[in-house]
């Protein structure tokens, strides 16, 4: 396969992915001079949860906005390698990011509802793309996927800054959601929120990693352990660990690994 | 012990920060109340005009009386109640209502003083009326000299109650030496005006001298009405002559200025906020950008002379748009655009990154997220810029006076060719010229300009109160 | 084992779809020619000046015109010499100065370290009214209200026209400009400063003089050189209660004469379009054009260093 040049045995990734959904080959981001992701290498696999663990400052969130072109966004930026997402590299020249992000949705660290009604939060997305079904049926059904419906049904023209940070968190994931995308990146969803607002959305996690993929980054270990089937701890912008979660929270293989699931740092 | 002194020090600073504040203020607030309290007088002068009378201010320099200013009746509308009293073209007002008045000024304060309803006043008719046409006739006796003969009384006339006749030659009056016909007439108007009710004259009739004594003044009454509102409403909706200040008008400066900021609006609006986002949202962060945006901050720092000059270059003459309201709109465009991009600026980065972030990871394109969600939710703020904006270029005068914005307008333009003037220019213009009322119409445009300028700021402040969103 | 073979073909297309591209293309560009608008602008000024007052420099020497004292361009022969313009204009600006600097500053250190919150508040969008007054309502204030005053009591040799009342109004025209521009620059001095001063014991007094304003200096001197540049290039005020006449020396009870009341002058005036005296309108705006671009660039520069000091 021209272009996916690095080979995985060579990698920290321990296990064989049977269907990944991204395959990530020697990724390296720049923020103006510093080097923020070196090299990274793995496979992520499709219709599971895959958390990303690691102290703060590792280049998890910056790893995560790479997978949709987030990181485009932000002056300075500047990606090195190849991320196929089904194959198709989404760094090639031809691709457009903005096709890539509606097909790879996100949810942010701190609730960012628009400062707009909830139906118009959800219904946005939508619109955009050009939906001409029924707007009504499919916020409903975004709302319910999201675990969100029953609680705001009779409000939906109330502005989205009325719900509590929980709420408005579901209230997100609901909006991304709504376009079906077939990954959702979570940049530690749950960071703002208190520990009921927690359980609701790790409940929404299971629910949903039935229909997409899940990325989801985490400073919470326990929140890695309940939630991930694979997880990958990265240190100082490099992945040094992906394995199954139960493998690398019980038989980590990297000793900075070990050190880090310990709490001597992070 | 010197504890005690820093803190009085430190307190004695406190007062004298307090007082820089408090005497910046005043001096802001004597301001603005001198020019209220001139613009007081143009409820007077409106019923000065309103009753028919237009003034202007005459002087004369007679020997052994000296520099003696009186007031003319300029105009006399037919029909007036100014006019029905007998009062005429060339006849001086001496006193209202028992005020002795030398100056138009001193006209409009007593009638102020004076108040609602008939007041009386006391006027000198002119010289045709007082005494019918004089003449000067070459004396035979003495070579070069001449006499001052009256030709013809009129019947009625306060020469005839004074028993003069015709072929009199007018020897002296009120003392002082005949030398001309207005002469003449002035010396009387000097005789009143220094507080005599009866003029002395000494005539020479069929080689005789004789002494009479004329009553000049005539006193009838005019009913004034001092209508603050009508006065107010007069003043700002008639174009009016603009050589009496009491019957000059705002109406061609108003249109003028509305037009000329309209014309500004159109182009700034769309290019202010179209560079904005494009600077905000689009351009690369990189040198170019930022040497643009110092560009912009500068522009926006230049003189309006500069400004002006640019326009009258330009748009004036390279264009040949000529004086016309359409090259006053560009060349203020020209000066509010930096200004507007700013403002726009500020209001676009004041709405988060992450709104930005949030719409493009559910597939916005980059105009999506302009179109639905930056700009409607900067818009309360561009707006806000915007009308401080709109406010500047009401009041901006430097650069239109350049251009040759006309002073001496008398109509109101009506296509975007025409020529025009604007308010603040009207205010120049009034405020230079000597005769007495201008400075009183300018200091009430003034007030206009100021009520305008303050009810857009307090639009911009409630807007930017009311409609800011406070991102939580 | 490179990669999963079910990928190998791929039916996924992440292209934009073409009328999008397009669409997103042309609204770029539309706004693109927007921002570009205001970089023509600002070079056409500049080129504009530099042809148009090329005849003048062909005719009239540099050091003529900045060096000599006698303005008389339509004397015959005429005279350029700018420098009794220049000081002129530098006499009012002084005036102006020495007005608006103290009260200016003296407002923004009682807003900043003695008003209260509610006091800050309401006075803030005050002075920003205040600083958009128009002009020529200051004008009209110094020739009708402030030189008769200055006859009346202080000074009754004084002119009717005269750099004194023009100068003073003037400086109260600046004060709010230098003032919220100085309050937002002490301000924004960060709180530590005043805290660790205050725990080694200084006074409110103390902790004004030695430690907020030096720190803030460099803001405050922002302020006062763009009063300088506003006091420059002001023409209302000067054009309505200083005169036209120039004063050599210079003498604020005289009339005076400013750069920009002579650029007034001339263009308002009669002359011939193809006239000489049209180069000289040129040069003369093309002095004040550079003047007061290089004090609003310096003071743009020291804000700008000052917010990275003090983000």
């Amino acid at each position: 396969m021209k272009g996916k040049g690095a080979s995985l045995a060579e990698t920290t990734q321990s296990f064989l992915v049977e269907n990944p959904i991204f395959e990530i080959r020697q990724l390296s981001v720049w923020y103006k001079a510093q080097q923020v992701l070196k090299d990274v290498t793995m496979d992520i696999p499709e219709k599971q949860v895959t958390a990303i663990i690691g102290p703060s400052g590792c280049g998890k969130s910056t790893f995560l906005r790479s997978l949709n072109r987030m990181n485009d966004l932000i002056p300075g930026m500047r990606a090195e390698g190849q991320v196929f997402f089904r194959g198709l590299n989404i760094y090639a020249r031809s691709v457009d990011p903005v096709e890539v992000r509606r097909r790879i949705g996100m949810v942010f660290q701190v609730p960012n509802p628009f400062p707009k009604s909830i139906f118009e939060n959800v219904a946005f997305g939508l619109r955009i793309n050009g939906f001409n079904g029924d707007l009504k049926a499919k916020v409903q059904w975004a709302l319910e996927r999201a675990a969100l419906w029953d609680e705001v049904k009779h409000c939906l023209h109330k502005s989205a800054f009325e719900l509590s940070g929980g709420q408005q968190q579901r209230l997100c994931i609901a909006r991304a959601l709504a376009v079906e995308p077939e990954v959702l990146l979570m940049d530690e969803p749950c960071s703002a929120l208190d520990p009921i607002a927690t359980a609701k959305i790790e409940d929404l996690i299971h629910e949903l990693k039935r229909e997409v993929t899940i990325v989801i980054v985490t400073h919470n270990m326990q929140q890695a352990a309940r939630i991930s089937d694979y997880t990958a701890f990265m240190f100082l912008g490099e992945v040094l660990e992906f394995a199954p979660t139960g493998l690398l929270f019980t038989k980590p293989k990297d000793p900075k690994t070990e050190a880090y699931l310990a709490g001597r740092f992070g | 012990m010197r504890r005690s002194w820093r803190k009085g020090l430190g307190n004695a600073f406190g007062v004298l920060a307090t007082s820089g504040l408090l005497l910046a203020l005043l001096a802001l607030g004597t301001m603005i109340a001198t020019t209220a309290l001139q613009a007081g007088k143009l409820t007077a002068m409106d019923a000065m005009a309103q009753a028919g009378l237009a003034l202007s201010l005459r002087s004369v320099d007679l020997p052994g009386l000296g520099f003696l200013s009186y007031v003319v009746a300029a105009q006399v509308d037919a029909n007036s109640a100014a006019a029905q009293v007998g009062l005429s073209q060339g006849d001086v007002i001496v006193a209202v209502g028992g005020r002795p008045v030398g100056r138009p000024n001193e006209v409009w304060g007593a009638v102020k003083a004076r108040g609602e309803g008939p007041a009386t006043i006391a006027w000198i008719p002119k010289p045709e009326k007082l005494w019918g046409r004089l003449q000067a006739v070459a004396r035979p006796e003495r070579a070069g000299e001449f006499c001052v003969t009256l030709t013809s009384i009129p019947a009625g006339s306060k020469a005839q109650e004074a028993g003069l006749q015709p072929g009199d030659v007018l020897i002296s009056v009120g003392d002082l030496p005949v030398t001309g016909t207005r002469q003449a007439w002035e010396a009387v108007v000097a005789a009143v005006r220094s507080g005599l009710e009866e003029v002395p004259l000494e005539i020479e009739r069929e080689g005789k001298r004789l002494k009479l004594s004329l009553h000049p003044v005539q006193r009838t009454e005019i009913p004034f009405q001092l209508d603050f509102f009508g006065a107010w409403w007069r003043f700002l909706t008639r174009i009016g002559d603009p050589r009496y200040p009491e019957r000059t008008g705002l109406l061609s400066a108003l249109v003028g200025s509305l037009l000329v900021v309209g014309v500004m609006a159109l182009f700034v609006f769309p290019l202010g906020v179209g560079a904005a986002v494009y600077l905000e949202e689009y351009a690369p962060k990189n040198w170019f950008t930022e040497a643009v945006q110092i560009l912009i901050a500068n522009l926006a720092g230049m003189p309006s002379a500069v400004v002006g000059i640019f326009g009258l270059e330009i748009f004036a003459r390279s264009w040949g748009l000529g004086r016309s309201v359409f090259a006053g709109g560009l060349t203020l465009a020209l000066l509010i655009l930096p200004q507007t991009i700013i403002a726009t600026r500020e209001a676009l980065r004041a709405v988060p990154r992450w709104v930005r972030e949030a719409a493009a990871s559910l597939g916005a394109t980059p105009w999506q997220v302009v179109r639905f969600h930056v700009l409607p939710y900067a818009l309360p703020g561009i707006f806000t810029g915007f009308i401080l904006a709109l406010a500047r270029a009401l009041g901006e005068a430097a650069p239109l006076l350049l251009l040759g914005a006309f002073l001496y307008v008398t109509f109101v333009p009506k296509s975007l060719m025409d020529s025009f003037t604007i308010v603040p220019l009207q205010i120049f213009d009034w405020a230079t010229k000597p005769q007495d009322g201008f400075s009183c119409v300018a200091a009430a445009a003034i007030i206009v300009l100021i009520i305008t300028h303050l009810a857009l700021n307090s639009l911009a402040i409630f807007l930017r109160n009311r409609y800011q969103r406070r991102w939580t | 084992m490179l990669v999963n073979s079910h990928h190998s073909i791929t039916s996924l297309e992440l292209r934009p779809p073409f009328g999008r591209l397009l669409k997103e293309r042309f609204i770029r560009w539309v706004f693109m020619v927007c921002a570009f608008f205001a970089v023509v602008i600002t070079f056409a000024t500049l080129g504009m000046f530099v042809a148009e007052s090329l005849p003048f420099f062909a005719q009239v020497s540099l050091g003529e015109f900045l060096g000599g004292i006698r303005w008389a361009p339509l004397h015959e022969p005429p005279s350029y010499g700018v420098l009794a313009l220049v000081a002129d204009t530098l006499v009012i600006t002084a005036i102006a100065l020495g007005v608006a600097l103290p009260l200016g500053l003296l407002s923004a250190v009682f807003l900043s370290e003695y008003a209260s919150f509610r006091l800050r508040q309401v006075c803030k969008p005050i002075l920003e009214v205040l600083a958009g007054v128009p002009t020529v309502v200051y004008g009209f204030f110094a020739l009708r209200f402030v030189t008769p005053l200055l006859q009346r009591t202080f000074l009754p040799q004084l002119s009717f026209w005269n750099g004194l009342s023009a100068g003073l109004v003037m400086g109260i025209m600046i004060i709010p400009l230098v003032a919220s521009i100085s309050e937002e620059v002490l301000f924004a001095v960060p709180r530590r400063l005043r805290e660790a001063a205050y725990a080694l014991g200084a006074t409110k007094f103390e902790v004004t003089t030695r430690v907020v304003i030096p720190a803030a200096s460099s803001g405050i001197g922002a302020s006062f050189i763009l009063a300088l540049s506003r006091a420059i290039g002001e023409t209302m005020i000067v054009a309505l209660a200083a005169g036209r006449t120039p004063a050599w020396p210079p003498d604020p009870t005289r009339p005076m004469l400013t750069i920009t009341t002579t650029i007034v002058n001339i263009a308002t005036g009669d002359h011939e379009a193809t006239a000489f005296i049209w180069s000289v309108l040129f040069a003369l705006g093309f002095l004040l054009f550079l003047s007061t671009l290089v004090f609003n660039v310096a003071s743009h520069v020291i804000v700008r260093r000052f917010r990275e000091r003090f983000p």
